[in-house]
């Protein structure tokens, strides 16, 4: 054979099995959410990982947060029909936080003040927005309203979702990324059901927290109140605490580097897909939370500049209950403390294309 | 159990609809609420699942269970605190053995509290947990379900019929209803060992059980569940003396044997750190007011769990509108039930707010045992353990 076609067919075998091999490197990743719906960050995160060929998701579960619980879990099974994606299975999870209550944050706000976003337990029927997510007056845990998005017809797994984290973990040891989106409720009851869920999963990747920032917090200015944090405190406390292999955190000071405005919105406007039409009908200009968080396990590049820091919750039932508390890597601390990756800058441009990309996409044939 | 609750409700909810109902019918007196009672159940048989730490009281506790036929024990589920689970589980499987009820599951509890580091009570069950008293390593194995999961099980499969009886701290029950909102409205009632209304053992404030996970402990007296608390306020008069371990000591059976054989080292042990009183048969006590109410007088009371407090952490607070210096005429109660508020502490700063910090409103969710009879007591438990 002639050097040149040989070489020729080596780099076509090497190229083959590489894909190969990349198609069977899909990371297996559990995403928990509270999937406030229609659109909005959560269903535009959980659209992310459902979207990309990079992911294989075993399962989405839910907790109360943004919404409760109960109607979460209904909007998400029919983004799931939506996106073509009724494979993966969703399993129910926390209805309430550990310990924080909205009688407590009542009681909080009696004392030091009001607090602007509270998720399922704020009453959004007198704010100004116009998206179908936030127009909603309060509503008890067990209400699920109508669903403008329509009503789905499959329905979520009977396990519980802190019982599929641990069977995924074992079923998968040191494969698992537990994605995080929302407050940690499943990931606390995971944990105390069973410890070995923080050495067997590969990593943990939320959206929580927040540093220095001086806006993106649940009362405007105070950046280190933030509201997956803050609506669970003990649950963050125990993940937190918990010895996993590594942890990574986008906190708020990076989301609200981000604009999700009109240009991002009409580009997407233009595609005819399912997916695209339901972001372009409830949709709302934000910041890009969780979708942030998503996107970087795409593309670590979109991550131009981060830190390594301890980082814990301040869980005394005072004025600062709910806080971040976090030390430089170089601190002395006790040994319960954890360092966590904490990502601070971020390439809009590779972030909007990349988000674009994945809305726009065709449906999947499979 | 869940009276006519009207739609759905939040966790608040659940302690004022349906645990108001249950209290509204003994605010008169001391009336022993028949849900609470062992004599109450189908087939005069009750089922109970036991939480518990062995434990030397754990001990007796669970062999007076299993020597008591009117209760039917689905699942003994051990847990972190007189000592680790290492040692708790098999403690636990070793009474079951020696009661021979190997029919019983035994299902592994946590290892440590919610958001807390252990702490132990060696000092007062040695460093075995039974006092020191050795018996042969059991051979029976737990379920292989956790005992969270175990007690979710059985709940939904008798939903209203379960009474959870708790010794030890209440790290697996907070595990249990957190991972079903539903559970708590399934559970018939729970009787506890824990807390105290009147100063604690471990520290001034607080009982042992509470202050090892006082998070528990929180959420479980905020689940709506109708609680009946067998505290430190009548546990205090259950000392174990060596005239109890002649008589069980006189008994047979390997129940009574096993039982003379803990006692008289707890004793010993209890002697040999210079403590003038003997052991206190604790968990025995909660056992005993699910068996025999009448030996027990209760009063109603809402009461959360100090989780905060540098001095007070685990310290159970007991709201009452008609006890001490508060306490009005029979006509004047009703009304002081309907107004009474609970505080929280008042802010530091003389701000614009001066009405009082509401907590919450006053509903009762736990009746608390004050006074005891304590040779009806005894006699029930050693009469039981030595027949």
């Amino acid at each position: 054979m002639k050097p040149r076609s040989f070489v020729g067919l080596l780099v076509v075998f090497f190229a083959l099995t590489l894909t190969a091999q990349l198609q069977a490197q899909k990371m297996k990743i559990i995403l928990d959410q509270d999937a406030r719906g229609p659109a909005t960050t959560d269903m535009q995160s959980l659209l992310i990982f459902l979207q990309s060929d990079k992911f294989d998701v075993l399962g989405i579960t839910t907790v109360s947060g943004d919404q409760w619980m109960k109607e979460e879990t209904q909007r998400t099974l029919r983004l799931l029909e939506i996106a073509g994606r009724t494979d993966v299975p969703v399993a129910e999870g926390a209805l309430f936080p550990l310990l924080n209550s909205k009688e407590e944050s009542e009681r909080w706000e009696d004392l030091y003040g009001k607090l602007g976003y509270k998720g399922c337990w704020s009453d959004f029927s007198k704010r100004a927005h116009v998206s179908e997510a936030y127009k909603a007056g309060y509503h008890d845990p067990l209400v699920v309203p109508a669903l403008v998005e329509g009503e789905p017809h499959i329905k979520p797994i009977a396990e519980s979702a802190a019982e599929f984290i641990v069977r995924m973990v074992y079923k998968y040891p040191g494969e698992v990324v537990i994605w995080a989106g929302g407050p940690m409720t499943n990931i606390a009851l995971a944990l105390r059901l069973d410890p070995a869920v923080a050495t067997l999963a590969k990593e943990l990747v939320l959206m929580g927290s927040g540093m220095y920032s001086d806006k993106g917090g649940i009362d405007r200015i105070d950046g280190r109140r933030e509201f997956n944090w803050w609506f669970d405190p003990e649950a963050v406390r125990i993940s937190l605490r918990a010895p996993w292999k590594k942890i990574t955190i986008t906190p708020i000071d990076i989301s609200v580097k981000t604009n999700l405005g009109k240009e991002i919105h009409d580009a997407i406007a233009k595609a005819d897909t399912p997916v695209a039409q339901y972001l372009t009908k409830y949709s709302e200009p934000s910041f890009m939370w969780d979708e942030l968080s998503a996107a970087a396990l795409i593309d670590p590049f979109i991550i131009t500049g981060q830190k390594e820091f301890y980082v814990d919750i301040d869980i005394d039932h005072g004025p600062s209950y709910g806080e971040t508390l976090f030390w430089g890597s170089e601190a002395t601390v006790p040994p319960y403390e954890h360092k966590a990756t904490v990502q601070f800058d971020v390439d809009t441009k590779k972030l909007y294309d990349l988000y674009v990309k994945l809305m726009t996409q065709a449906p999947r044939t499979n | 159990m869940s009276s006519a609750l009207k739609g759905p409700v939040t966790r608040r909810q659940f302690v004022t609809s349906s645990t108001a109902a249950i209290f509204a019918s003994s605010l008169a007196g001391a009336v022993p609420l028949s849900q609470m009672s062992a004599r109450d159940g189908e087939g005069g048989k009750s089922r109970v699942i036991i939480d518990t730490d062995p434990g030397v009281d754990d001990a007796f506790a669970l062999l007076l269970a299993m020597r008591s036929p009117e209760l039917k024990i689905e699942a003994i589920t051990p847990v972190a605190g007189n000592v680790p689970l290492e040692l708790t589980l098999p403690n636990a499987l070793r009474m079951v053995e020696i009661a021979g009820r190997t029919d019983i599951p035994v299902a592994a509890g946590a290892k440590g509290p919610w958001l807390r580091r252990l702490v132990t009570a060696t000092y007062a069950h040695g460093e075995n947990g039974l006092g020191g008293a050795v018996f042969p390593e059991p051979t029976t194995q737990p379920v292989s379900e956790p005992a969270a999961q175990l007690i979710g099980q059985i709940v939904r499969k008798y939903p209203g019929e379960v009474t959870l009886i708790t010794i030890g701290p209440l790290t697996n029950i907070a595990a249990a209803l957190a991972a079903d909102s539903d559970l708590a409205g399934k559970v018939r009632g729970l009787v506890m060992m824990g807390g105290s209304l009147s100063g604690g053992n471990i520290t001034p404030a607080a009982e042992f059980n509470i202050y090892v996970d006082p998070e528990a402990a929180r959420m479980v007296f905020q689940s709506g569940i109708p609680i009946t608390m067998v505290g430190l306020d009548v546990t205090r008069k259950t000392a174990l003396t060596d005239d109890h371990v002649r008589q069980l000591s006189a008994g047979k059976s390997p129940v009574s044997q096993a039982a003379a054989k803990i006692a008289s080292k707890a004793i010993e042990h209890n002697r040999s750190q210079g403590f003038l009183v003997g052991p206190n048969m604790h968990d025995s006590l909660a056992l005993a007011a699910f068996l025999d109410p009448s030996i027990l007088t209760f009063e109603n009371y809402y009461v959360d769990v100090e989780v905060n407090g540098e001095l007070t952490a685990g310290q159970t607070l007991g709201y009452s509108p008609n006890r001490g210096d508060l306490r009005r005429t029979p006509e004047m109660q009703a009304k002081a039930e309907s107004s009474m508020v609970i505080r929280g502490a008042a802010p530091t700063l003389a701000g614009t707010r001066i009405s009082p910090v509401l907590r919450d409103k006053y509903v009762p969710n736990t009746r608390v045992a004050l006074q005891l009879d304590s040779s009806r007591f005894f006699n029930l438990l050693i009469g039981r353990l030595s027949s």
